[in-house]
């Protein structure tokens, strides 16, 4: 653990001294004065999560992203050999990336918050929404950032990263095919269910109602995590690292 | 002191990237204290070796054994490792990343910050420790990586190239560096392509063709395998000459008034050369440079006429 730790504490000192922290502070920025700040209406929670919830993921892959590939350079050689495995490389890189994304995330919430720009409706508990809205939107974060993690080139070879991003793609485009014949619904479920998990949960962030697939969604969503972390760390503990 | 238990153990080892094989049957055995260094041209599989033995890649085939322990990952945390042109994060002074270094080796506070405070002194960067290594010279990066090197006090020193790229000034300061681990007793793996360094520094030679260990041996075995002696006189008469080439030598050369010839005849031409009248200057056991051995087991270039008498 205390390896993870300190990979962790470099790789977030490393983010910030080389500017990449930019990377998440320009675009919460942009999207604080797009939809908040300038917009004559108060934002409302609704469209926060809806708008944040999107943002996130996207900062996920982008932030796990810039991380993993930073990682992929002979530099890490250094750091890989004072360990017995790989593990801890890339457990503290993923934590890295994550608690950069819920930085962000936390930044925002510290800005709109106090100065108001986010509204609640009369009947909607503030601390209750932003609680489980938080919970359900980093929830994605950190299963998306697996799967990113998983799908890089440091992590995976290029089958499994091109199977991962296949099936998100499928699952992508399953979503936007309409009339299908029922008889033909068959074909298309699985791939809808892929995303499914990840999207009831985004779904959660906007209205924190316990429903019947709650419970469902979110361990699916769980299980994903718990698969991505898995599966990376079998393919990465027999990767072969010829950095550059 | 070089101790019989083995530190390195390849047996049998293969590495196939692909269809081209990088290693081919490889034994090769690396003893406590025992300073190894590895030749070969590029791509005669140097690095693949090293990165096999760091475990960043896995073998093909065969086995391989560091402190006796088939399991790499374990023995990796009494390895020092020094990449070939080492990079580091740049916006990081050396006392910084060499902090991270031990952190990560579990070398704990007082004893770490001690640790590299010594290091730096060795390697000569105590002056610009707290400058970002971005702003370090080739030569100060290369001192760095010898640093990480040796941050948790390895057993094993594993060094490849130490010195490329450097200017004759560095690379005198990092064969003095090296030196200094050698008598320390640091069991080291060199591989180098500066010929001077591997004489210098190292007790023992491989060396490698495409993938496959050709020649390995002491180095002072090697280097002496020719087993000639240099005579020089003041003259030598044409009527000597004669007298010397009817004695059917086998290796024998003249240059001007320095023979060349086996130290099993040397007895013989000396007693000639002074039934001729000559005056004797000097008489030197020759030794091959490990250029001319090198060269001749990587490139099939034959023996010239050893070049070099030992007490130069």
């Amino acid at each position: 653990m205390r390896s993870i730790f300190t990979i962790t504490g470099h790789t977030i000192s490393e983010h910030l001294r080389s500017w990449q922290f930019l990377a998440e502070l320009l675009p919460a920025a942009a999207i604080v004065a797009i939809f908040f700040k300038y917009p004559s209406d108060k934002g409302t929670y609704n469209e926060f999560a809806a708008i944040i919830g999107a943002y996130l993921v996207l900062q996920a892959m982008l932030t796990t992203a810039l991380i993993i590939t930073s990682a992929t350079k002979a530099r890490s050689y250094a750091v890989l050999a004072r360990l017995t495995n790989r593990w801890p490389f890339y457990v503290g890189k993923l934590l890295a990336a994550i608690l950069l994304v819920f930085a962000t995330y936390a930044l925002l919430l510290a800005y709109l918050l106090p100065t108001r720009l986010l509204t609640f409706a009369p009947d909607q508990n503030p601390w209750l929404y932003i609680a489980v809205g938080s919970g359900a939107m980093l929830l994605n974060v950190v299963t998306i950032s697996a799967i990113t993690a998983l799908a890089m080139p440091l992590i995976s070879h290029s089958t499994v990263r091109l199977t991962i991003l296949a099936l998100l793609a499928l699952s992508v485009f399953s979503y936007s095919v309409a009339d299908v014949p029922t008889q033909l619904r068959f074909l298309i479920a699985p791939f809808n269910a892929l995303t499914f998990p990840m999207l009831f949960t985004y779904q959660l962030a906007h209205n924190p109602d316990y429903q019947s697939w709650t419970l469902l969604a979110l361990t699916t969503n769980l299980l994903y995590l718990l698969i991505a972390l898995l599966l990376a760390r079998r393919f990465f503990s027999r990767r072969e690292l010829l950095l550059a | 002191m070089m101790l019989d238990n083995p530190i390195i153990e390849c047996i049998n080892l293969n590495k196939s990237y692909g269809r081209i094989r990088a290693l081919s049957n490889l034994n090769l055995t690396v003893h406590q204290g025992e300073s190894f260094g590895l030749l070969g041209e590029n791509g005669a599989g140097k690095s693949s070796l090293v990165r096999l033995l760091m475990g960043f890649t896995f073998p093909s085939s065969g086995q391989l054994r560091i402190f006796d322990d088939a399991n790499l990952g374990c023995a990796r945390q009494r390895i020092g490792y020094l990449p070939e042109q080492p990079q580091f994060d740049r916006q990081f002074s050396a006392v910084q990343y060499l902090s991270y270094l031990g952190k990560l080796a579990g070398v704990p506070g007082e004893e770490l910050r001690q640790r590299i405070a010594d290091l730096l002194e060795l390697v000569g960067l105590s002056a610009a420790a707290d400058r970002h290594i971005g702003t370090y010279s080739k030569g100060m990066t290369q001192r760095v990586g010898i640093a990480a090197a040796l941050i948790h006090k390895p057993a094993l020193l594993i060094l490849d190239e130490p010195s490329a790229g450097l200017d004759p000034g560095g690379q005198w300061d990092i064969r003095n560096i090296l030196a200094r681990l050698r008598a320390e007793g640091v069991t080291m793996l060199l591989c180098s392509h500066q010929l001077v360094e591997v004489e210098d520094l190292c007790d023992t030679v491989g060396i490698l063709r495409r993938g496959e260990l050709v020649r390995s041996g002491a180095v002072s075995d090697l280097l002496n395998l020719a087993n000639l002696v240099e005579i020089v006189a003041d003259e030598i008469s044409a009527a000597t000459m004669i007298r010397l080439q009817a004695m059917e030598l086998g290796t024998f050369d003249v240059d001007g008034n320095c023979l060349v010839v086996p130290a099993a005849a040397s007895q013989r031409v000396l007693q000639t050369l002074l039934e001729e009248g000559a005056r004797i200057i000097s008489m030197n056991p020759l030794r091959r440079s490990l250029q001319d051995v090198y060269l001749q087991v990587s490139r099939g270039v034959p023996t010239k006429v050893p070049t070099r008498s030992i007490t130069r």
